[in-house]
Formats: structure tokens, C-alpha cells, sequence
């Protein structure tokens, strides 16, 4: 493979040193420096950081791949765990598909930074909170770049505790607290998942590395992976479910969603960073990392396929009733995730990379932008007491509806293109193992892109249209834009806008490249030559000779989705064009049981309150007054304590600082010890020496200072540090010569016959 | 010729007297006295066994150890001028303060 | 009997004798007289080990320099060796074991000890000849500042710092309370304590600050009673 070897430890690493740096000193640095030039410093070492990766990532993606042609560029810092036969190694990589990646996590990642020294620009602990964001760089970033299975899991952890400590960045309400605790416990179950998957495939591969997994999937059919069962299902079946149940905990699908509207509890350039644009989309990468492992299990890519259908259009219903703008952009995030893996699990790899990248720029942007809202509303959330905002934030309300406009998918806008190619693509992949797949998924999709045009622009118009519902004062005095905060929203909805040129369909005129798909080749080839049961691709009679989706499908498909993404439009222009409607209330009405479900989120955050969380909880009642209090503290620590007491009130009277007393037990002990040692009949002590004359020669001869030979290098030569002439040898030491052979440290040789003697006699 | 064992029986048998006054004594000065006797057993089998190898190493040891003991007969015997003062006896066992 | 067996014989048996009558007499002072003797004793070994320096060492350095440290100590302490009766007797049984263990694990120790390195290094029967100068100041001295030189120095310092503790131990306590307390006292508060002669001058101030604390706690009179 057509490889480069560069320094790739400095794309985490700077992130990680100033969050360090920021964690360390930047209490100090607020405190000395005063609050102003303090922030300064904070922001920028942050800033700078993260900018270099940026660069670095850029430069490398740029120079070493597009203009030196390197398939990909790899480092190895060092072996990190050697057990064995098994060699981990700290490796990092940025190929094809780390570069996306890579590039979206550094670019947004940077803008979202800039936009964050506007929005805590009066937090009082602000390095701690630029410490956290780098943290999640650096570990987001061994995340994409780690070369194996064990790395990338590194950074999953690493990112989950970023997650956790910025959900619960407010600490001291313990409601945001509690989110960021659910947000780790709910992820931890799926992590387990992935470990145990992690396992399964290390069981068959005995590697972790991407290529060795890749190399044991290229047999296709017949890898060991297939064709090694465990409880019934081939080993990628299992592995790649318990992958998957990692990827529902951290990327909020269904079951394990329920984390991610409860995580907007944190700062809201969290939410844009960490549950909209990058940490959320990592159980994408992963799936699209092991493609070649996912392509070899049917199970579990239909399994993935219809999770995210569903998850799409629940979270998408959500979304329509909440009132608080995050929530709102929560449940998008949600049901565009649901989107990303529709795609993955009908093999449309590329699909689930465009979409990626597309739903960072445009949901960045709107987290952004509700960010700034926020903060021009004095942190108030609820939608209904804004309105009429793009009076005075034109720029906030111009890139909103551009996001709007691309999440909902009006052409041309990126959304449209990402949208589409998953739309078109659950419709016309294959999906040997479950027919019948393709129209279901097709069906959820369609009607969750209905549902995400409504609210989104529902939202929209509640936010910026109409007039202003909250109070006056806040309106006249609180309520403008900062540049700050402005300028990443306008690169997020450039990029937004024009983002969706990546891959633009063949059908349209003119025929541009799918840049995209194109440059992920190297990715998702192998996969592509599985047939059979296994083949990812379009199905029969929807691709014409070149391997494109036919034309009139992919027009069909198109006008459809937009279709129904403009009457999404227009209906939620008409509720809620001024504010909230009488219309929408009896729309409301009308629907009454499925409205409140929708409003109070299905009652599944209190079905998993009652069915596992309150059980828990009793068992962990009962397991904690019978066995910790009972067993552990009673009989255990307390019988320990007890016994120990009991037993010291004994022994007392043997400590009375009698020092004769103190001898004489030493005494007695060594005495002890001597006549155990006497007792071993193969240490003969005492009596006289049997046979055998000693050897001088095998003594040392004195016990004064001497040259002592060491093996190996030592730090000092073999020759005595000093040297002192006293007249000839033999007058100096009268003794035996010294042994020919120079070892003078080795005990004199023993005679092993008497032993054995003494052995027989002893043994009848 | 006197064999070299009878120089170490008789070692053995001033280390055991002075053992005892160790362990038996209550008196610091006669203790301390029993310790010197001890010293001066182990000084013996030094002494004989240098005498067998007909190499003086083991005299220069029996020299130190002489040494050592003078340093320790010293600084025992400050000690037991200092307790003297202040607890006004030489009664090992009144020496207790180890127990609190 | 050869005439060096029977100075060993007589010489040794005057040392065992000397010894236990050291450590069984109940005045210190005739017992230092009988320790006296049993160095005598063993520096006659030593002159038949044919150690002959050491054996002077052994007169010089034990049975002169340290057995007048003893007799001198005792002397100036003037023990009264009444001891008292002692409480809390243990049955006769009870004793007999304890000590007869005792010295049973004594003599243990000491007979293994000896036992192995008998073994070890000695061929019964054997005399490894001896170089004619062998025990002299002369040889001894050629060891000591060649090989064992590092050694020496060591035993040196040792030596010192014995002097400087013993002295230090052994100092009256009034008097070092009393130089401790003047150092961190007023000129005010020496005169009260009565060891300043002058009377306050007026512009002599009290330092502030925490009342002086000798090395061994607070100073009292009746002594050090160890914070029971």
C-alpha cells in the first residue's frame, strides 16, 4: 500500500497539552492575570491548539494524499501493549475516510471554539470549560485516527468522559448534574457492547488492527469470521451486533437514546460540538470503519437499517411538539443519526459519510445559532416567549434558514444531496436477507424528512418570525449579535450550503463527480465484492450499465422527497408563521392521544424509570442494607475490628516495656528460626566435616575491600577506587591465593554424597 | 596444639554467660557489662578462626569490633548516667516507658 | 599435656569463672573487678592464637580504657544495689521453663552459629602455617591502611560521634534547660529567672512571641516523666 510515515501525534496532542496547560494553570492564569487578559490567554492557548490541528490535519490531507498521492499516512508512536504474541501499537492514521473525519472534527471543531468565546464570555470557571472542549479534541481525534479497533476505543472512552464532564459543566444544579451522570451510565451500557465485540473479533482475527480485520474479512463467504459460530450466529454477526449496541448508546438510537436530549443540559457550543457534529456521529465511523465486517452479517446490517428508520421518524415526532429550542435540535440530531445509520445498515457507506458531514455543518449551525439566541434571550429556552428575533439578529436568522433549508432538503442546499443519496439508496440497496426492507425503510425515511421539515420550520418561524413574546425589557436591552458569534455561524452556513457539491447525483446536468464517493473508494471496495447474501450495492433492476441508480428512479425519488419536504414547509409556515396559532392548537385537539404522547417524548425516559431504573434501584436498597450493611460492614469489618481488638487486648500484656522481656522473645524467635532450619535433614550444620577438605581456593579471602565482578556494564570499572602500594602481595596477604579462576563471590563447592547418605539412612 | 574447636567452645560458653546476664540482670550497668562479655565471645572466634586460616582478617574484625564496643560502652553509659538523674536508679525494668 | 594446652585450660576456665561471677555478683563495682579479670583472661587466648597485638589492645582498650569508664561511672552514680523485691512473681514452674528456654535458644544459637561456621571453614586437624610476622602490629597494621582503610575511617567517625553523643546524653539537664532558655529570653525575663544580674534597662523591649520550648519539651524540675 502506497503509505507515508508522518508525525500524526501532534494532531491530538495539542489539543491534550492545552487542555492541560488550561487545567493546570488556568485558574492561576485568571486570578494573576485578571479576569479580561486572563480569558485571553484561556481562549486563546484553546484556540491556538485546536487551530494548529486544524492546519496540521489540513496540510497533511491536502499535501501528503491529493498532491503526493499517498493512500494514507500512519504513525506509530509507540508499541503500546506487548503481551505475547499480541502487539498493540499506539498507531495513528489518517486515511481516506480519517481524513473526513478529521477535517470535520478539526474545521467545526475550531469554528465551534471561536463561537464559544463569545457564548462564555461570563462563565466564571471559562479554562475549565476550554480545558473539557480540547480534552474532547484530542481524544475525538485518536478516535478517528486510531489505527486499530483498541485505539479507537480509547477515544470513544475518552470522548464519553469529555461528554460527561461537559454535560454536567454546570455542576451545581444538580439536575444538569444527573443528565451528565445518565449521559455516562446510559453510554457505558453500550460500551460494554463494544468491548465484548472487540473480544469476539479478537477471539478470531488475534488482532485489533483495521488491516488485520479488513484482511480477515477479504475472504468474504468464507473468513473464519462467518464461518465461526458462537450460540448459533456466525462470530461477525455477533461482533457486529454488540458493535452496534455500542453505536446505539453513543450515536442515541433506539433503545439507548435517551442520553442525548437530557445532554442539553450542557453549554450549547457543547451541544453543537459534542451531540450534534462529531462525538454523536463515532458509531457511524465505526460501522463505516468495519464495513467489510458489517457487509459479512445481514443480521445485523438490516437490524442497523431499521433501528435507524425508526429511530428517524421517533425522535422526528418528537421533535414536533417540544417547546425548548435544544430539545428541538436534540431530537433532529437524533432522528438525522437514525438517517446516517438507515444508510450504513442498507450499505450505503458513502451515504452515511455525506451525511455526516453535511448534518455537522447545518446542525453545528443551528446549535449555533440557538446559541446565540439563548444568549441574546437571557437563557431562555422556551420558544414560545421568542419571536420576531431576525429584527435584530439578521445574521443568526439568515443561517438558520439556510440550515433549515439544507436539513429539510431543498435542493441545493447540502442537505438535499445527503438526504437524497440515503432516501434513494434504502430504496434501491440490496437487502438479501430481509426483502421487504427496502419499503419499510424507504416509508420511515420518507416520513421523518415530513416530519423534520415541519419542525424545523416550525422552529424557525417560532424564533425569528412574528413578534417578540417575552418581556420587553429583555428585548430593548439584551437582545443583538456579537461578530464573535456570528462569524462561525456564517462559515457553518457557507459550508451548509455549499457542502452538498461533494457528491452531487450523476442524474443532474452536467455530470459533476461524486467527489465523496470517489474519494472513499479505497474504503468501501472490499465490501463491494461480496456476493451473494452478502453483495451491498444497488439490487437488480435499479442500476443501469455503469453501476448508477437509474435515472428515472433517482428523479422519481427527488421530486418526491422535496415534494414532501415543501408541503412540510408550507404547513408549518401556516401554523406558525405569527407565533403560535389558534389553528395549531385544534390540530392539537384533533390528534389528542398521539399529540400528548408526542409532547410528554413517548413516557419512555419514565418506562425505563419504572421497568429498569426503580428496580435497580430497590435491588440496590436491599443488596445495600443486607449485604454491605449486614454482611460486609457487620460480619466482615466490623468482625475483623472486633477480632483484631479482642485479640490486641491479649497481646497487651506482652508489650509492657520490659526491654529484657523484648530480648527474650527475640531470642526465643531466632532460636526458632535456627532450629527449623537444623530441622531440614538435607542442611547438615552441625558435626564434623565428612569428607571432603575445604577448598581454599573456593573462598574468599578477605572480607575487606576488593574488586567485586559484575556482570554486564556496570557504572563503575572493576579496578578499586583506590590504589595503595604496600610491598608485594605475599607480604600483604599471608593468606591462601587467590582463586585461579577470579570468581571470589561463589560459595566453596559441596560434596552432595553425604547428603544422599544421610537420606537413605533417614528414610526407613 | 590446642585445637581451634576449644577456642570456640569456650566462645560458646562466654556468649551464653554474658546472654544470660543479659536477659537476667536488672541492673544497666551489670547488663551492659554482660554485652561486653558477649562481644568479647564472638572476638574469640574471630581471633581463632584468623588463627586457622593464618590470615589476619579476622583480627582487624575483632580490632572494629573492639572499637565498637568502647563507642557503645560510651554512649550506654551516658544513657545510664542521664536515666540515673532523672529516674534516680539503674533498674532496667523501671525503664517501661516503651509500654505507653 | 603440653605446656600451651595447659595455659589454654587454666586461662580459659579462669574466664568462664571470671564471667559468671560478673553477671551474678549484685555490686557492680566487684562485678566490673571480675569483668576485668575475664579480659585478662581472654587476652591470654588471644596471645596463644598467636594475635599478640590484639591481645594488647584487648588489656589497653577493655580492661584499661573501658573498665575504668565502668568503675567510674558507677562511682560517680554510687548505686545502691538493694534491688527491690520483685512484684508479681510467676510460679517457680513457670520460671524454671522460661529461662531454661532461654538458654536453651541461647545456646542454640550460639552452637549453630559456631557449628556452621566450623563446618564451613574449618578442616579439624589442619593448621594453615603461618607467616612469621602473623598477629603483629607490624601485619595487622599493613591491613588495616590497605584493605580495610575505608573501614577505618569508618570506625573513626564512630568513635567521634560516640564522644559527642555521650556527652551530650550525659550533660546535666538544668544546666542545658538553663543555656536554652537564656537564648530565647528577654534580658527582662533573665533577670526575673535569676540568672541576669543588671536590672531592665528601659529601652530593652520584650521580644513578642512564644514562650521558649527546650528540646525536651517544657522545663521542669522534677525531671523528664515522659508524658504518661
Amino acid at each position: 500500500m502506497n503509505e507515508a510515515n508522518l508525525t500524526l501525534g501532534w494532531i491530538p496532542l495539542f489539543p491534550l497539552v492545552a487542555a492541560l496547560v488550561n487545567l493546570v494553570f488556568g485558574r492561576w492564569f485568571m486570578r494573576t492575570l485578571g479576569d479580561r487578559l486572563g480569558r485571553e490567554v484561556v481562549h486563546l492557548i484553546a484556540i491556538g491548539a485546536v487551530a494548529f490541528s486544524c492546519f496540521y490535519t489540513f496540510s497533511i490531507v491536502f499535501e501528503a494524499m491529493i498532491g503526493q498521492g499517498y493512500e494514507r499516512v500512519v504513525h506509530r508512536i509507540y508499541p503500546w501493549i506487548v503481551s505475547g504474541e499480541t502487539m498493540i501499537g499506539f498507531d495513528l492514521m489518517i486515511d481516506h475516510l480519517s481524513a473526513v473525519m478529521c477535517m470535520v472534527v478539526t474545521g467545526v471543531g475550531l469554528l465551534i471554539h471561536i463561537f464559544s468565546v463569545g457564548y462564555m464570555a461570563k462563565d466564571g470557571s471559562y479554562w475549565r470549560y476550554f480545558a473539557y472542549l480540547n480534552l474532547f479534541m484530542a481524544a475525538m481525534l485518536v478516535l478517528v485516527m486510531g489505527k486499530s479497533l483498541v485505539l479507537t476505543f480509547v477515544g470513544w472512552e475518552g470522548v464519553g468522559l469529555c461528554s460527561y464532564l461537559l454535560i454536567g459543566y454546570y455542576y451545581d444544579e444538580s439536575e444538569k448534574a444527573s443528565a451528565g451522570r445518565k449521559a455516562f451510565i446510559v453510554n457505558r451500557i453500550g460500551d460494554f457492547g463494544v468491548i465484548l465485540g472487540m473480544l469476539l473479533i479478537y477471539a478470531v482475527t488475534h488482532s485489533l488492527d483495521y488491516d488485520a480485520i479488513k484482511a480477515a474479512c477479504a475472504a468474504g463467504p468464507d473468513s473464519a469470521l462467518v464461518t465461526q459460530t458462537i450460540f448459533g450466529m456466525s462470530i461477525a454477526t455477533a461482533a457486529t451486533m454488540l458493535l452496534f449496541v455500542g453505536c446505539t448508546g453513543k450515536s442515541a438510537q433506539l433503545p439507548l437514546y435517551t442520553w442525548l436530549p437530557d445532554a442539553m443540559a450542557g453549554p450549547t457550543p457543547v451541544s453543537a460540538l459534542i451531540h450534534a457534529a462529531t462525538m454523536v456521529t463515532a458509531g457511524v465511523y465505526l460501522i463505516v470503519r468495519l464495513n467489510p465486517l458489517f457487509a459479512l452479517s445481514p443480521v445485523t446490517m438490516s437490524t442497523v437499517a431499521l433501528v435507524g428508520a425508526i429511530t428517524a421518524l421517533f425522535a422526528a415526532t418528537i421533535g414536533i411538539t417540544q417547546n425548548d429550542i435544544k430539545k428541538v435540535l436534540a431530537y433532529s440530531t437524533v432522528s438525522q443519526l437514525g438517517y446516517m445509520f438507515l444508510a450504513a445498515g442498507m450499505g450505503a457507506w458513502v451515504a452515511a459519510v455525506f451525511h455526516l458531514v453535511t448534518h455537522a455543518f447545518f446542525k453545528a449551525c443551528l446549535f449555533l445559532g440557538s446559541g446565540a439566541v439563548i444568549d441574546a434571550c437571557h437563557h431562555e429556552q422556551d420558544i414560545r416567549k421568542m419571536g420576531g428575533l431576525r429584527k435584530k439578529m439578521p445574521w443568526t436568522a439568515g443561517t438558520f434558514l439556510i440550515s433549515c433549508l439544507a436539513i429539510a432538503g431543498i435542493p441545493i442546499f447540502s442537505g438535499f444531496f445527503s438526504k437524497d443519496e440515503i432516501l434513494l439508496h434504502a430504496y434501491t440497496n440490496a437487502s438479501a436477507w430481509s426483502p421487504g426492507l427496502n419499503y419499510v425503510a424507504y416509508g420511515l425515511g420518507l416520513a421523518a424528512a415530513l416530519c423534520t421539515a415541519f419542525y424545523m420550520f416550525r422552529l424557525y418561524f417560532l424564533t425569528f418570525e412574528g413578534n417578540f413574546r417575552g418581556d420587553h425589557h429583555t428585548w430593548e436591552h439584551h437582545v443583538h449579535e456579537q461578530w464573535i458569534m456570528s462569524f462561525p455561524l456564517v462559515v457553518l452556513a457557507g459550508l451548509a450550503t455549499f457542502g452538498g457539491f461533494l457528491g452531487v447525483p450523476h442524474v443532474l446536468p452536467g455530470h459533476l463527480p461524486h467527489v465523496l464517493d470517489e474519494w472513499l473508494h479505497p474504503i468501501t471496495q472490499l465490501s463491494a465484492t461480496f456476493s451473494g447474501e452478502y453483495f451491498v450495492g444497488v439490487r437488480e433492476g435499479f442500476g443501469d450499465e455503469h453501476g448508477h441508480v437509474r435515472a428515472g428512479v433517482e428523479l422519481g425519488g427527488m421530486g418526491l422527497s422535496v415534494g414532501i419536504a415543501v408541503i412540510g414547509i408550507l404547513f408549518a409556515r401556516s401554523l406558525y408563521a405569527r407565533g403560535p396559532s389558534a389553528e395549531a392548537a385544534s390540530w392539537a385537539q384533533k390528534l389528542g392521544g398521539l399529540y400528548r404522547a408526542s409532547v410528554g417524548k413517548y413516557f419512555v425516559d419514565e418506562i425505563y424509570d419504572r421497568g429498569i431504573v426503580r428496580p435497580l434501584r430497590f435491588a440496590s436498597a436491599v443488596t445495600y442494607q443486607a449485604v454491605d450493611q449486614g454482611l460486609v460492614d457487620g460480619v466482615g469489618v466490623g468482625g475483623v475490628s472486633w477480632t483484631v481488638g479482642a485479640l490486641g487486648n491479649r497481646a497487651r500484656i506482652w508489650h509492657n516495656g520490659n526491654v529484657r522481656r523484648y530480648l527474650a522473645v527475640l531470642l526465643l524467635g531466632v532460636g526458632l528460626v535456627l532450629a527449623s532450619v537444623f530441622a531440614n535433614p538435607t542442611v547438615a550444620v552441625v558435626g564434623p566435616n565428612p569428607v571432603h577438605p575445604v577448598d581454599a581456593g573456593g573462598l574468599r579471602p578477605t572480607l575487606g575491600a576488593q574488586p567485586i565482578h559484575i556482570e554486564g556494564p556496570t557504572l563503575f570499572t572493576d579496578t578499586p577506587w583506590f590504589e595503595f602500594d604496600a610491598g608485594p602481595a605475599s607480604v600483604r596477604r599471608p593468606g591462601p591465593p587467590p582463586p585461579p579462576d577470579d570468581k571470589p563471590l561463589q560459595p566453596p563447592p559441596r560434596d552432595p554424597k553425604p547428603v544422599v547418605e544421610r537420606d537413605r539412612k533417614g528414610a526407613p | 596444639m590446642v585445637p581451634i574447636t576449644h577456642f570456640l567452645y569456650l566462645a560458646f560458653a562466654l556468649f551464653l554467660i554474658g546472654a544470660a546476664g543479659v536477659l537476667l540482670r536488672r541492673n544497666v550497668l551489670i547488663v551492659l557489662m554482660s554485652v561486653e562479655l558477649m562481644l568479647n565471645a564472638a572476638n574469640i572466634a574471630l581471633v581463632a578462626f584468623s588463627r586457622q586460616w593464618g590470615n589476619a582478617d579476622g583480627q582487624v574484625l575483632a580490632m572494629f569490633t573492639i572499637a565498637v564496643a568502647a563507642a557503645e560502652a560510651a554512649v550506654g553509659l551516658a544513657i545510664v548516667v542521664s536515666i540515673f538523674r532523672a529516674r534516680t536508679g539503674t533498674d532496667i525494668d523501671d525503664l517501661s516507658l516503651l509500654r505507653d | 599435656m603440653s605446656g600451651e594446652e595447659l595455659i589454654f585450660y587454666l586461662f580459659a576456665a579462669i574466664a568462664v569463672v571470671s564471667a559468671l561471677a560478673t553477671v551474678s555478683r549484685r555490686n557492680p563495682v566487684v562485678a566490673a573487678v571480675w569483668l576485668v579479670v575475664t579480659f585478662f583472661a581472654v587476652a591470654v587466648c588471644y596471645l596463644l592464637l598467636s594475635a599478640t597485638f590484639l591481645a594488647a589492645i584487648q588489656i589497653l582498650v577493655y580492661a584499661g580504657a573501658m573498665m575504668v569508664l565502668f568503675v567510674f561511672v558507677i562511682m560517680v552514680l554510687d548505686v545502691d544495689e538493694r534491688g527491690r523485691e520483685e512484684h508479681r512473681r510467676p510460679t517457680r514452674i513457670a520460671r524454671v521453663g522460661y529461662y531454661g528456654s532461654l538458654l536453651l535458644a541461647g545456646g542454640f544459637i550460639a552452637w549453630v552459629l559456631l557449628g556452621t561456621l566450623a563446618r564451613q571453614y574449618l578442616n579439624p586437624g589442619a593448621d594453615l602455617s603461618k607467616t612469621p610476622d602473623f598477629g603483629t602490629a607490624n601485619a595487622i597494621g599493613r591491613e588495616i591502611f590497605t584493605d580495610y582503610l575505608f573501614a577505618f575511617e569508618a570506625i573513626s567517625l564512630l568513635l567521634l560521634a560516640a564522644v559527642i553523643g555521650a556527652v551530650v546524653v550525659a550533660r546535666n539537664r538544668r544546666d542545658r534547660e538553663k543555656d536554652s532558655l537564656q537564648t530565647g529570653m528577654s534580658h527582662a525575663a533573665r533577670h526575673a529567672a535569676g540568672v541576669a544580674e543588671l536590672p531592665p534597662v528601659p529601652g530593652d523591649i520584650a521580644p513578642p512571641g512564644p514562650t521558649p520550648v527546650t528540646d525536651f519539651g517544657a522545663p521542669s524540675a522534677t525531671g523528664h516523666d515522659g508524658g504518661t
